[in-house]
């Protein structure tokens, strides 16, 4: 038994859209500590009693610019050396090699920016947002329903009636468990063809 | 009061019938999320929250406190049933339990490992109630400079401890730290990085990013997944042999005494004490070529350390007030919400709250202990609704958490924006246990670093100039230089365990 799991050798196009991922995040960190630097600076560094409030946000800013820029010089020549290399014919070939070990370790559940499902992802990440917008207006209860419906229809590809059951009755037990039991004020609809929801 | 007399005072509130009832709702909360991999101690106690409202003080510390331990117990039967580790420090308890299992001895092995566990927590709990008190009065005599290097400590080890790039370690623990200055300045209390957002000067709440980082962006990731564990071992028979019970006394004990050691270590990552044991216990083996194929041994001596590492990690933030991690900074803040400080002071301002809550642990692990066996099935059980299914239930649920601490629509957005950055970072491979470090004791660093330099008279030389805080500077930077120089050798801490669930921080 190994303590470390080995993984397949990522292909080369993949190493070379990785590369590239990297260098940008990392030229997107230093542009952060840049910005970060700059407001600090404007938040006064010193004061009469000693350092101001800008002097530890100026050295967290200082820390993400200066490993920004190192970041974004190592991935740089990273990123030369996997231009000029020619791909690996023999990894090529067996797009999907794996390195076969002698008990099946447990399974690793990190995900990668090809392993990952975008569009689903996506559709998450929009439902989470469009949740948070209407609260507001449908009130708590209807929009954690209909945010719960559409996750199942659209992420999980569920039946709509499995679909519908989960909604409704997650939102059912949170309405009595934290509104009723725990006494938590859940935000009532401003929709005025909703206002009858109101007490 | 002397330590005896707190504990017997301890056990007086711990044994009340109310707060036995919150211990047991804490122990079920805690096991369930520990068998549920994707949410771990802190969304479970982030959960709990809104109802510690409305008990007592002791009350809700209690239930809250059983979540944390509770979760380890659960993490133990999927990783032995089905190979899949709950929580990541029990990562390498699959790496045992699960042959046992398969040999048919999935009982014994969580029979065994149960009752290891519970030898070693009730010894650390003891360790805990003894040095707690002259270890508070201690900590009066610690400065501002102290604390700092005690916290710079904790971040250094967590960077040096993930087996990832150094420089994706630091850029995320300067993450951590700038998210940690939004709001007001801890000394003078002028807004920062706030955007002209009211609902930012009181700064990015800690649910939002330990929530939003871990269990929402794993639930996002893996959308549209539908692989959940299938293969489930079964339980033929539950009762240790003579020889099992033999074989397992040596690993308790070594496994106490590490789990114990690294969890007084702020900073420290759970999954550190049970690889370490598992390494030791197989280099003291007579037989380590069974290491991997059934060992019981393997099981019995990390999981037992996994459970003094979680008791032990309560000493800092009894003595100092600094909490070793996330899930240990929600119970700081529940702390906070009942109006007691946890720290020096606490065993003399609010002795219920302190020697409860440390008797309550024993009692707990009884809990824990008598109600492992029946419960088993049911988790199971659980572990069948497939994984999509289970990843919406959590957002939803984690959302009313969330908006039920403060009320508040704007937190919800919040939680949106961390789990997306969350899922940013993971997929760009940074790792985050830093970050959530860094940010959990953000606030702590800048403000005790200020103190010290108006103490030493704006001079930064008064960080060397102390004896104490100059020594726990010195083995900071000396421990990153050993465990970086390590690099090349066997990985303190398995790939698998890093950036999974929701406590890897410590």
């Amino acid at each position: 038994m190994t303590s470390s799991i080995e993984e397949p050798r990522p292909r080369f196009g993949e190493r070379r859209i990785s590369a590239v991922v990297d260098l940008v995040t990392m030229a997107l960190i230093a542009a952060l500590g840049l910005w970060v630097v700059v407001t600090s600076v404007g938040l006064g560094l010193q004061t009469s009693l000693g350092i101001g409030p800008g002097m530890f946000p100026l050295a967290s800013g200082a820390a993400l610019l200066l490993l920004g820029l190192i970041g974004v010089v190592s991935r740089a020549i990273r990123l030369r050396g996997a231009l000029a290399a020619q791909p690996d014919p023999a990894v090529e070939s067996e797009p999907d090699a794996a390195v076969i070990t002698e008990e099946e370790p447990p399974p690793s559940e990190a995900e990668t920016f090809t392993t990952v499902k975008w569009g689903r992802l996506a559709i998450a990440a929009a439902l989470v947002f469009a949740f948070v917008l209407v609260m507001g207006y449908l009130g708590f209860v209807i929009s954690l329903s209909l945010f719960m419906l559409a996750m199942m229809l659209l992420v999980a590809r569920r039946s709509w009636w499995v679909s519908l059951i989960v909604a409704v009755a997650t939102a059912a037990a949170i309405y009595f468990g934290f509104g009723v039991f725990l006494g938590v004020v859940l935000p009532g609809p401003t929709a005025p063809f909703l206002s009858w929801m109101n007490p | 009061m002397s330590s005896l007399l707190g504990l017997l005072h301890g056990f007086s509130v711990a044994l009340l019938p109310e707060n036995l009832l919150f211990a047991i709702v804490g122990c079920l909360v805690g096991m369930l999320v520990g068998v549920l991999p994707g949410i771990g101690q802190s969304a479970g106690m982030a959960l709990l929250i809104p109802l510690s409202y409305f008990l007592p003080p002791a009350g809700a510390i209690i239930m809250l406190a059983s979540i944390f331990y509770g979760a380890a117990y659960g993490g133990r039967i999927t990783s032995i049933l089905m190979n899949v580790p709950g929580e990541s420090e029990s990562v390498v308890t699959a790496l045992d339990g699960y042959p046992m299992a398969r040999m048919g001895r999935a009982g014994v092995a969580l029979s065994t490992s149960a009752i290891a566990s519970f030898c070693g927590a009730v010894v650390s709990v003891v360790i805990l109630a003894f040095a707690s008190l002259p270890l508070s009065q201690l900590a009066v005599h610690l400065g501002p400079p102290e604390y700092f290097a005690l916290m710079m400590l904790g971040l250094c080890l967590v960077v040096a401890l993930v087996d990832k790039s150094l420089l994706k370690g630091l850029i995320s623990l300067a993450l951590g730290l700038f998210i940690a200055e939004i709001g007001s300045d801890p000394v003078q209390g002028s807004a920062r990085f706030t955007f002209g957002q009211i609902d930012l000067f009181s700064g990015v709440p800690l649910l939002a990013v330990i929530m939003g980082f871990f269990g929402i962006s794993d639930v996002l990731l893996s959308a549209g997944k539908r692989h959940g564990p299938q293969l489930v071992a079964r339980i033929e028979r539950l009762s240790p042999s003579k020889e099992d019970l033999r074989a397992s006394v040596g690993p308790t004990a070594r496994g106490t005494v590490i789990g114990f050691l690294f969890g007084l270590i702020p900073g420290m990552v759970a999954a550190v004490s049970t690889f370490a044991t598992y390494v030791t216990e197989k280099r003291v083996s007579k037989h380590p070529e069974q290491f991997g194929r059934g060992a019981i041994q393997g099981v019995v001596g990390p999981e037992t350390a996994n459970k003094s590492f979680e008791i032990a990690s309560f000493v800092p933030l009894f003595t100092l007030g600094i909490p070793g991690s996330a899930a240990l900074a929600i119970l700081l803040s529940a702390f906070t919400i009942q109006g007691v400080t946890p720290g020096p002071t606490m065993f003399t301002q609010a002795p219920d709250v302190a020697w409860g809550v440390i008797a309550s642990m024993v009692v707990g692990n009884v809990i824990l202990l008598v109600l492992n066996f029946p419960l088993v099935r049911i988790w199971v059980q659980i572990l069948k609704i497939p994984q999509d299914v289970l990843g919406v239930l959590v957002i939803g649920i984690s959302v009313v958490g969330i908006y039920s601490v403060n009320n508040s629509v704007f937190d919800v957005a919040l939680l949106g924006i961390f789990a997306l950055l969350g899922c940013l970072l993971k997929l760009l491979d940074f790792p985050l246990p830093p970050a959530v470090l860094a940010f959990v004791l953000g606030h702590q660093i800048e403000s005790t670093f200020r103190q010290a330099l108006i103490l030493g008279h704006n001079d930064p030389l008064v960080f060397v100039s102390r004896p104490i805080s100059a020594t726990i500077l010195a083995i900071a930077v000396v421990a990153v230089v050993l465990l970086k120089a390590r690099r090349r050798r066997p990985r303190l801490v398995p790939a698998a365990a890093e950036n999974r669930s929701v406590d890897v921080p410590r």
